[in-house]
Parts: structure tokens; sequence; C-alpha cells
């Protein structure tokens, strides 16, 4: 298996700066809590399905230089986080992007990065993208970008793509969005992903493991019954708000699909973080959603059993 | 690190059903989660009848005082309500700010002076609601505004009226690398981080531009979560002391004057 997993018990969630760095206060009276009392209800490793290497074109991030990345990541209780690039969505040359996506998950965190390379259906000769992704760089899973690479879900290419990538085991994770609308560069504007054809393009592939990533702002979306009937199709959290959000969320999807997703370094990681603490998630629920679902489904990709 | 939260909604449909004095109640409980110890929050006022009229919104404040601060919102079309609705709830009662959110008015223009006055005279804090939305064909920065609604640059116009009084450029402009550079020179203006998506560099641009002293935490829940909002402090590469000023200092220092002259708890 491509990827080693590793412990690092000692960066828990609550420990981390993002929560540790704070107050909590209790119900009705504000009272600051001491760092004593932050890390004792920690709720163990974090597997982060959502991070992005290289460049956005459009600012320099802080943290995205792949050594700065991994230490916010690790400092936060990050034991494996799930890697695109932001090459994969602007190049042409996926094949580049994707050698040095490769690259630097090797390079860099000593086995935390899982590098999940970009296919773009509507490239020449995507086909052999996907083959090297599998083959060459043993990558559980991919990413696909389709409203920066001009297609619709509907596409039958799309289509295609996903049959090949179940055929394989891979994961899919399919971005809905990237930039809010109403900020992007106007020679540029992205709309987001429309995601109505998608449980329709599933229909023939229940063992398809997709997962989509900020695709959930709000948990009423009239996209996620007909999604949830799908088997194997899982959401992350980066991009939820409204107060108490993910207490809401989890009122309308499973802990069991819902996956702990940062866009880092896009969004700032503690603003994922923070959500269970907000809504009050705690055990079991916490513990799915941070790395035992992740784990699952990678494991399950591969038809291999996750360490421990 | 102590926390207050500039920028809040109620009452809300996101909420569970109860008066206003209950959701406020629930709302305080889920910011303590996260650590934050008072609220400043919007409302609507003028109702005389309803589970959220004047009346109740008086209980909530009373209940609350100390722990909630309430802007009273008001519509800059209209000057003389407006200007009632200040000397009653901030002159005569316990709300602490003026609201202008983004179907409130251009502020710009110079017939709704007479609000802004008025809210400099009673110590008011003056929250205006800003956006720079792309839009338009093809598209432009401010072409997707709404009618009504202000940007970073007509608030620079109204701080330039009064350059010794302190304003909030709320959600920084939303477009906030366009917004922080529009009121970058404009020194009694600080924004408001509240609302927009937990985009990392944003405080840390804020904080290279207009100094940390300038930069205000809010979250605009309900919309928005405490959480993504509280991200964007705690995750910005500035150091311990920048992030509590944004958190508390600054928000408290403006707050100081009217808090002091209605002898309310200064935190």
């Amino acid at each position: 298996m491509y990827v080693r997993r590793r412990d690092f018990l000692q960066g828990s969630l609550l420990s981390a700066a993002a929560i540790g760095a704070g107050t909590a206060c209790r119900a009705g009276a504000a009272e600051e809590a001491t760092s004593d009392e932050a890390r004792s209800d920690g709720p163990g490793p974090i597997v982060d399905a959502h991070v992005n290497l290289s460049r956005w074109p459009f600012r320099r991030i802080p943290g995205d230089e792949p050594a700065e990345l991994v230490d916010l990541l690790r400092a936060q209780g990050v034991v494996e986080a799930w890697a695109g690039s932001f090459d994969g969505v602007f190049h042409k040359d996926v094949g580049g992007a994707n050698a040095r996506l490769a690259d630097q998950c090797r390079t860099y965190g000593d086995g935390l990065l899982v590098p999940f390379g970009t296919v773009n259906p509507k490239m020449p000769d995507w086909e052999e993208d996907l083959r090297r992704c599998d083959e060459e760089y043993a990558m559980p899973g991919i990413r696909l970008h389709p409203n920066y690479h001009g297609y619709t879900l509907d596409d039958p290419a799309l289509a295609r793509l996903l049959r090949l990538a179940a055929e394989r085991g891979m994961i899919v994770e399919l971005v809905a969005w990237m930039e809010d609308v109403r900020h992007q560069n106007p020679l540029m504007p992205v709309p987001e992903v429309d995601l109505a054809p998608l449980p329709a393009v599933l229909g023939d592939l229940p063992e398809l493991a997709l997962v989509l990533l900020n695709a959930v702002h709000v948990p009423w979306s009239r996209h996620l019954p007909p999604l949830l009937k799908r088997p194997k199709v899982f959401f992350d959290l980066a991009r939820l708000e409204l107060i108490e959000g993910l207490a809401k969320l989890l009122k309308r999807v499973p802990a069991d699909r819902l996956l702990f997703g940062s866009f880092s370094p896009m969004f700032y990681f503690e603003s994922t973080l923070l959500k269970l603490r907000e809504s009050a998630i705690d055990g079991a629920d916490a513990r799915k959603m941070l790395a035992e679902n992740a784990r699952g489904l990678l494991a399950a990709s591969r038809g291999k059993e996750a360490k421990p | 690190m102590r926390i207050w939260d500039l920028h809040c909604h109620l009452p809300s449909k996101h909420m569970p059903d109860g008066t206003l004095t209950e959701q406020m109640g629930l709302m305080l409980e889920i910011a303590g989660r996260v650590g934050i110890e008072r609220i400043g929050v919007f409302l609507r006022t003028g109702r005389t009848e309803g589970p959220n009229d004047d009346v109740e919104i008086l209980r909530a404040l009373t209940r609350y005082r100390g722990r909630v601060f309430g802007f009273v919102w008001c519509d800059l079309d209209e000057v003389r309500q407006s200007i009632d609705k200040l000397q009653r709830w901030v002159g005569d009662g316990p709300m602490v700010g003026l609201k202008l959110g983004g179907y409130s008015g251009i502020c710009s223009k110079p017939e709704y002076d007479p609000v802004f006055e008025k809210a400099v005279d009673l110590k008011a804090i003056v929250f205006q609601h800003t956006w720079i939305k792309l839009g338009g064909d093809p598209p432009y920065p401010g072409g997707g505004n709404l009618p009504k609604e202000s940007t970073p640059q007509d608030l620079v116009e109204v701080a330039a009226r009064y350059p010794d009084y302190p304003m909030i450029c709320g959600h920084t402009g939303g477009n906030w690398e366009r917004g922080i550079r529009a009121v970058r020179a404009s020194k009694n203006i600080s924004v408001g981080v509240a609302g927009g998506y937990p985009t990392r560099g944003m405080v840390e641009m804020a904080v290279r531009e207009l100094g940390a002293d300038r930069v205000i935490y809010g979250s605009d829940v309900t919309g928005r979560s405490f959480a993504s909002q509280l991200g964007k402090v705690h995750g910005a590469a500035i150091s311990e002391d920048e992030k509590a000023r944004i958190f508390y200092d600054n928000l408290n220092r403006m707050m100081g004057p009217i808090l002091r002259a209605k002898g309310m708890d200064a935190g």
C-alpha cells in the first residue's frame, strides 16, 4: 500500500492551536479553559480528506509550500492528508502536475501526504493519466474539477471515467466548488458544479467510492437526498456554514457519510475543526468523521485492511 | 484569550423556534462552546406585535445586559425614522450601535449624513455592511452589488466626513483583497472580518496593510458559523498579541465610550 500510516496521537484535535488557543465557555457563563482542560478530550488523530499542494494562481496562500503545509497539518493532529494539486486544476499538462504531486508527497511529510492525482476527461488520452495515477504512483484515488475543466456531470466522458476508476478500485474526489463566485477574478469566473445529474450517472456504479468536496454549504442542499441513496457517496465539511451547521447536517446525513476535509491551505484549517466543538459533536460520530470513515474508504478502495 | 463577536443576527430561522430571548440565550450557549464571551446582535425594530416585537427585544436585551450588545438596524432612505430609532434604542435604550445592511442604502449619499451625525452624537458604534460583488456582463467587481448595497469606497467617503470617529467596514468588503486596499488610507475605518468563506490569508493581509488595531473579529451567524469565522483568526499567521487585539481589544476599545456612558460593564 502506498500510504504509510503514522501515529501522531500527541497532536490531538483539541490540543491543537485552533481550539486550545481560544477559550471554552460553559453554557451561560464565559470562563476561560486551561490548556490542560482543552487537551483532555481530544478525539484522536485526524485524516484530512481535502488538502491541496502547489500554488493557487490568484494569490499566494500562507502554507502553500509543502513543508509548511505538513507542519501545519501535523500541529493539528493530522496523520494523513489526501492531497490534490492546484496545478491539476489549471494546467493542461496534467501528467506533469501529477508527477510533481507524487514526488512532493514522497518528499514531504514522511507518509502524511497521500496523493490524489487529477484526471481531466476532456483532455486527449486522459486514460493514460488515470493509469499512471494508479499503476505508476500507486495513488488510492483521483480528483476531478468539472467546472474548471469545462464539462458537466452528464457528459459521457465523466461516466466513462467513473467506470474506469471504479474498476481500478480508486476513490474519486469530485470538487464542486473552489472559490466564492462573488469575488473571483473577473477574467475567470467559474460557477459551482451542478450536481443534479450525478445520481443518474452513478446509477450503475454502486461500487464507486465518490467523495464530494466543497459540495455542502448548507445542510438542506437539495442534492443531498438523492445522493444519499447511493451506497458509497461521501461529503466533506470544509465549506459547511450555519450556526451549529454540523449538528444540523447530521440530522440529514449520517456521520458514516462525512469526512473531515479542511480544504487547506485555501481555508484556515481551524475553521473546519471548530465546527465539531460548535456543534458539540464528540465520541463515535467525531471519530468517524475525523478518521475512521476515511480510513475505511481507503482500505476498501484497494481491498486491503487499514492499519490501526 | 478573550473573544467578543461583533456580528450576529437574531431572530433567526436557523435556530429552534422560540422567542428572541430564548434564541439569544441559546446563541450565547453555542458561542460559549467556542470561547466567545459576548456577542453583538443586529436587530430589526419597529414591530408592535409578534414574538419579536419591540417589547420582546427590550426584554431580551435586559435579560442579557452586559453579554449582548444590541445594534439597531436602520434604513438610510428613512432618515427621520433612523434618527428616531437611534435616539430610542441607543440614546434612551439598551443598544450600543447602528447597523446598516446590504439593503440599507448607499451610505455615501450626503442626504444620509443626519443619520451618521446622530450616531456620532450618541457615541454609537457604526457598522456598515459592504461588498464588492463580481457581476455584470462582462463581469466586473461591484457589478453584482444590490441596488442599495454599499461598497468600502462608499464608507471611505462617509468616514472622511467624520475623520475622528471610528467606523466598521463590514465583511471587509467581501472581496477582501480589494476592500482592504479601499479603506487602507482611512485611518478611522476598521474592518470586520465576519462573513465570507474562511480563506487563508485574509486576516494576514488585513493585519499587514491596516495593522492589527484595525481588524475586528465577528462571525455573521446564523448564516455563517462561529467556527468558520473564528478559524480566520485562530489560524492566521500572526502573533498571539495581534489575535488578542482582533478578538477582543479593538472592539472593547471602540465600545468603551458608549458602554461607560450607559453604565454598562466595559469588560
